[in-house]
């Protein structure tokens, strides 16, 4: 426990440093206006809410990726990645503690993105179901705890993250269904769709928006919990492994 | 003229060699590409959500054209690189300037944004089934090479302005590549945006090799209609190559006079 503190206390202190490190923030009414103008400007107010979720979404996994990424990306650079994994506290441990303040830090986004649609739009996104939409942001927050320990794992392995980083964007919207829901993806792309954990929160959200009765909730509920737990398991092993094998090798300074 | 040749020569060289401590060829088919192509049809999905089939290609070809400018815009963060490498005090000193060697060297950057959104295009027309001819896909290369080098001189004012700004430098690159992605009538009709939005975009790079590129794609091609807009474009992108000289100059000559921390 006294791990994880001193992991999120670290966090909390290295994301107050440039702005790069908290650019999602300042750009998420930039994709709002992005989201929401490419409906309204074709005339469909009605899916304002809808693309307004989307950019919170986007803004939500961006942040996640950029800066879980460069938990491995930054130890490396600054040298220090060796005497952190050679250090008596589990690296995973640590890694966990990080990725937990970053995904609790990016709900900011939820509110500012709600702002941003109010002030270029002038429309208040209303929330039909509150407790519905507060149970799938607390879960989507930890699936992307969960997603941020797989993608630190990844990284152990990168040679140049940025360009992973990047590479880590558009094919995870379509699959997480932010804009375009995944049941009006092709059948083919479905099954795969849902192994991550956005297709199922997208969905339930959508469902907190929607002002008719919930249907299938449970199941959204179950499926979020389930791929976010296996999605966490996941990358508590692999971080394990692939920390044990650049240990092994002498490769823990390079990738 | 082949001393100008010879600076062009060895700064494209370097350039190549910076891209390839980016990318290996496989990370750039498998990693870059894949996320081009899912970015075509991420908007292309949303033109269909948002307005129907007849959407889908206006968002295509926006989407896959924005893809050039984003690439362009990566020289923002080299030239940060070559500050914190200590590189650009060396250049500066050296007879050639720094500008023409600066802008040579990230040259590669239109070329790659160029193959990158052609084949942006071209993978998300075959997926998407949007009846794109190749000879109107021909026709794209040159209109979007031409988009993308304004893009990149516009890229060189905005890393002259931020290379001092320590751990902005991919916030000021996503900033410009959004503004230009929102307001240059890529996914959004360039006809709902506000007057004055039009008539301040009319003078930023792409605004026109967009409007060129869909009077090439568009069905019934409009060659004098594209033709216009790339002699429009070029004047836009001779525009913006000067002031991003004027503006590193003036860089250079207040570091100089400071002692600053560009050549540091």
């Amino acid at each position: 426990m006294r791990t994880l503190r001193a992991a999120a206390r670290l966090q909390w202190w290295s994301m107050r440093g440039g702005l790069d490190d908290r650019q999602s923030f300042v750009l998420a009414p930039l994709f709002v206006l992005l989201f929401v103008g490419v409906v309204r400007a074709r005339g469909h107010a009605e899916l304002t809410a809808q693309a307004a979720l989307g950019a919170m979404l986007v803004c939500l996994w961006n942040l996640c990726v950029q800066i879980s990424g460069g938990v491995v990306a930054n130890e490396r650079r600054f040298g220090t990645f060796e005497l952190t994994a050679a250090a008596p506290a589990s690296f995973p441990t640590v890694v966990m503690g990080r990725v937990t303040t970053i995904a609790a830090v990016a709900l900011l986004v939820v509110p500012e993105v709600w702002l941003a649609t109010l002030l270029f739009f002038g429309e208040a996104v209303e929330v039909p179901h509150p407790g519905l939409f507060l149970i799938g942001i607390v879960l989507i927050t930890f699936g992307m705890a969960a997603a941020g320990t797989l993608i630190a794992a990844l990284f152990v392995l990168a040679r140049n993250v940025v360009y992973l980083q990047v590479a880590f964007t558009y094919p995870f919207f379509i699959l997480g269904g932010l804009v375009v829901p995944v049941s009006l993806l092709p059948e083919w792309v479905q099954p795969i769709s849902r192994l991550v954990f956005l297709s199922w929160g997208s969905d339930l959200l959508r469902a907190a928006l929607d002002p008719a009765a919930p249907r299938q909730v449970e199941l959204q509920i179950l499926g979020l919990f389930a791929v976010s737990a296996l999605t966490f398991a996941a990358g508590r092993m692999l971080l394990t492994r692939l920390v044990d094998r650049a240990r092994r090798h002498g490769t823990l300074g390079r990738a | 003229m082949r001393r100008a040749l010879r600076i062009l020569r060895w700064s494209v060289r370097l350039g190549l060699s910076d891209l390839g401590t980016v990318h290996t060829w496989r990370s750039w088919v498998f990693g870059w590409l894949t996320r081009v192509v899912a970015q075509v049809l991420f908007f292309g999905l949303s033109g269909l959500l948002a307005g129907g089939v007849a959407d889908v290609r206006f968002m295509l070809i926006g989407s896959a054209a924005v893809i050039a400018v984003l690439e362009a815009m990566s020289i923002i963060v080299w030239a940060a690189a070559d500050r914190h490498m200590g590189t650009a005090g060396l250049v500066v000193i050296s007879p050639t300037g720094y500008f023409p060697a600066f802008a040579a060297r990230g040259l590669y950057t239109v070329l790659t944004g160029t193959a990158s959104s052609v084949v942006a295009l071209a993978a998300g027309a075959t997926i998407l089934r949007v009846a794109l001819s190749p000879a109107a896909i021909l026709l794209a290369v040159p209109v979007i090479a031409l988009g993308a080098t304004s893009a990149y001189f516009f890229a060189n004012a905005v890393a002259a302005i931020v290379v001092k700004a320590a751990g902005a430098h991919w916030f000021a690159l996503n900033v410009s590549y959004l503004l230009i992605m929102i307001c240059g009538g890529f996914v959004i009709p360039f006809d709902t945006l506000p007057y004055a939005v039009r008539t301040v975009m009319s003078a930023m790079p792409y605004t026109h090799a967009l409007a060129a590129l869909r009077a090439v794609l568009e069905p019934g091609m409009d060659l004098p209609l594209a033709l216009a807009e790339c002699g429009w474009e070029i004047a836009v992108t001779v525009a913006w190559a000067v002031v991003a000289k004027l503006v590193f100059d003036l860089a250079i000559r207040r570091e100089r006079r400071l002692g600053g921390a560009l050549l540091g």
